[in-house]
């Protein structure tokens, strides 16, 4: 069998895993058969709260996974990550909006609303991620030149950041709802939550998948793709737009959680090569069931209170980079 | 044919091709020969469709930008003159992304793709690390790689910008062996030489200089103008014609 065979084995036989461990974990710790009997019977601990919880990190994560890999190919660049062109940055502006709008905060509500309660915040969330993207595109004279689109994103997202910090910094409690949000965290996934989570992959999984070839052939240089017959820059918006669409989406509800969209593909590329018909969908798994597993770790790490899972992925992840960087010189 | 009539080509201000006039049969091999900057590689850039222009570009009896960029992707193919290489593809990966245009992006691998494939790893020698990855490949086992990837789509024109990078004396000598062989059997080819005596075996020299045509014939017809271009070269003959060589000490 082909390595990339194992690894398809391995990513198939990990999610189901991760997602019965991260249903049997948590305050009221339960055993396989009282995990399963719970589904069956909708018990509210495991089918009201924890399930929404677990399937949402799947979600987020095969979002923030694919995106990655998508954008890693578009940029021929293994450093690029979901948040490239500024939908992190443009996501907690959205939320800082959000919360001015609101006036005065009681810290109770501060707190609701910034770990990503309701549906305003996700809404401002997702709309300030497609308006950093958008004006970045903008700003790039177009989606043509890559170098371009690069810098873009980045000025967008310095400027934004300037902006959410100045408006954090107006009240101590926008401080830490702003603050609570941007470290990322699932505790407040529900059922409504996974719905709209589901459309977003359901949506930008095949349109990515679809890109493989696009982004095998940009490989080769965009000067050779075009060559191929490619209509490059057309199918370069396409991929911008869906791959923000996932990763807006994946922002909005659950915060920005950093490691997944770079690590993951990166990992996957060692273990099974850069062909992206492989590499988006096995990244999108790899991504949901490493961030299940993160949750979960966030979720006992510190029982009985609990870690915004952005600083578990962090934590994993910076040292696991170090890991890839050290046996690649190796 | 594969025709251009008056090009003109602009970067900013700086023109960088000036009423450029060429012509290519199928079945004809012509080189391109000049100093650095001269527009040789934006030449081909131009033909390939990749920049704007002025003037005409023809591709068999039709405007060039009439053509689909599925079209244009079966009938012209191009091999860079630096490449690049992409990080955990295998060379058969890369040299099926060539069959590209004829798939598009949804379509099976067919028959005719896998005879393809192999066709272009045999004209290469490039079948005995066909699983290998490329990053893994010396500079000029990857040239020939490009090459099979550009040989793959089987195009009516071949266009190479200097495909004699990095490749050893030997396997010079086959790819010129292999573009003869190609013109000869009907494929129109245009490559970019670095080395002047690459193109004797070529059917047409076409000189540039500084944008413009400088002269066009054979080889040893120009060998005169060669030296007029490049001061430092001296020419020396051979029973087999003039070669173009560096001089030294001697300026």
């Amino acid at each position: 069998m082909s390595r990339r065979t194992w690894v398809w084995l391995g990513l198939f036989a990990l999610l189901p895993l991760a997602l019965l461990l991260g249903l049997s974990v948590g305050a009221v710790p339960l055993g396989l058969t009282q995990v399963l009997a719970g589904l069956a019977e909708r018990a509210p601990v495991v089918y009201e709260i924890r399930l929404p919880r677990v399937l949402g990190a799947a979600l987020v994560g095969a979002a923030l996974g694919l995106s990655g890999a998508a954008y890693q190919g578009l940029f021929k660049n293994p450093l690029a990550d979901p948040y490239l062109m500024g939908t992190a940055s443009g996501a907690a502006f959205g939320v800082a909006l959000a919360l001015s709008l609101e006036g005065d905060l009681s810290p109770a509500y501060a707190h609701w609303i910034g770990a990503g309660g309701g549906f305003f915040v996700p809404t401002f969330a997702f709309l300030g991620a497609l308006f950093a993207v958008t004006l970045a595109v903008v700003l790039a004279g177009g989606v043509g030149r890559t170098r371009d689109l690069i810098l873009a994103g980045v000025v967008v997202g310095s400027v934004l950041t300037g902006l959410t910090t100045y408006l954090m910094l107006r009240d101590a409690d926008r401080v830490r709802a702003v603050f609570a949000y941007t470290l990322g965290n699932l505790a407040f996934v529900g059922w409504p939550e996974v719905a709209r989570l589901a459309l977003y992959l359901a949506l930008s999984l095949p349109v990515l998948w679809g890109m493989a070839r696009v982004l095998n052939a940009v490989q080769l240089g965009e000067g050779v793709a075009r060559t191929l017959g490619l209509p490059l820059d057309l199918l370069k918006f396409v991929l911008i737009a869906t791959a923000t669409l996932a990763t807006a989406g994946a922002v909005a509800e659950a915060g920005i959680i950093g490691f997944v969209g770079l690590v993951v593909p990166h990992a996957l590329r060692r273990m099974g090569g850069g062909d992206y018909r492989y590499l988006l969908p096995a990244s999108a798994l790899g991504g949901a069931a490493l961030l299940v597993l993160a949750d979960t770790l966030a979720r006992v790490l510190v029982r009985p209170a609990e870690l915004p899972v952005g600083v578990v992925t962090t934590l994993l992840g910076g040292p696991f980079f170090l890991y890839l960087l050290w046996r690649m010189r190796a | 044919m594969l025709r251009a009539r008056g090009l003109t080509v602009r970067y900013g201000r700086r023109v960088a091709l000036s009423g450029v006039t060429l012509a290519v049969r199928p079945g004809e091999w012509v080189a391109l020969l000049g100093p650095n900057g001269s527009g040789k590689s934006t030449l081909l850039l131009t033909l390939l469709g990749l920049l704007p222009y002025e003037g005409e570009v023809e591709l068999m009896g039709r405007a060039l930008i009439r053509y689909s960029s599925w079209e244009r992707g079966r009938l012209l193919a191009y091999l860079p003159q630096n490449g690049l290489v992409p990080e955990g593809m295998r060379v058969r990966e890369v040299v099926a992304l060539g069959r590209l245009p004829h798939q598009g992006l949804f379509g099976r691998w067919s028959e005719e793709d896998e005879a393809a494939l192999r066709f272009a790893l045999a004209a290469t020698d490039t079948e005995a690390f066909a699983e290998r990855y490329l990053h893994t490949l010396s500079g000029g086992e990857r040239q020939r790689v490009f090459l099979a990837r550009a040989l793959a789509a089987r195009p009516r024109f071949l266009l190479l910008d200097e495909p004699t990078n990095h490749l050893d004396l030997d396997h010079q000598a086959r790819l010129l062996a292999l573009l003869r062989r190609l013109a000869d059997e009907g494929m129109g080819v245009i490559s970019v030489f670095h080395d002047p005596n690459h193109a004797r075996a070529a059917d047409r020299v076409v000189l540039l200089e500084a944008g413009r045509v400088r002269a066009e014939g054979s080889f040893s017809v120009l060998v005169g103008e060669l030296l007029a271009l490049y001061p430092g070269a001296e020419a020396w003959e051979t029973p087999e014609g003039p070669v173009v060589l560096p001089g030294w000490g001697r300026r």
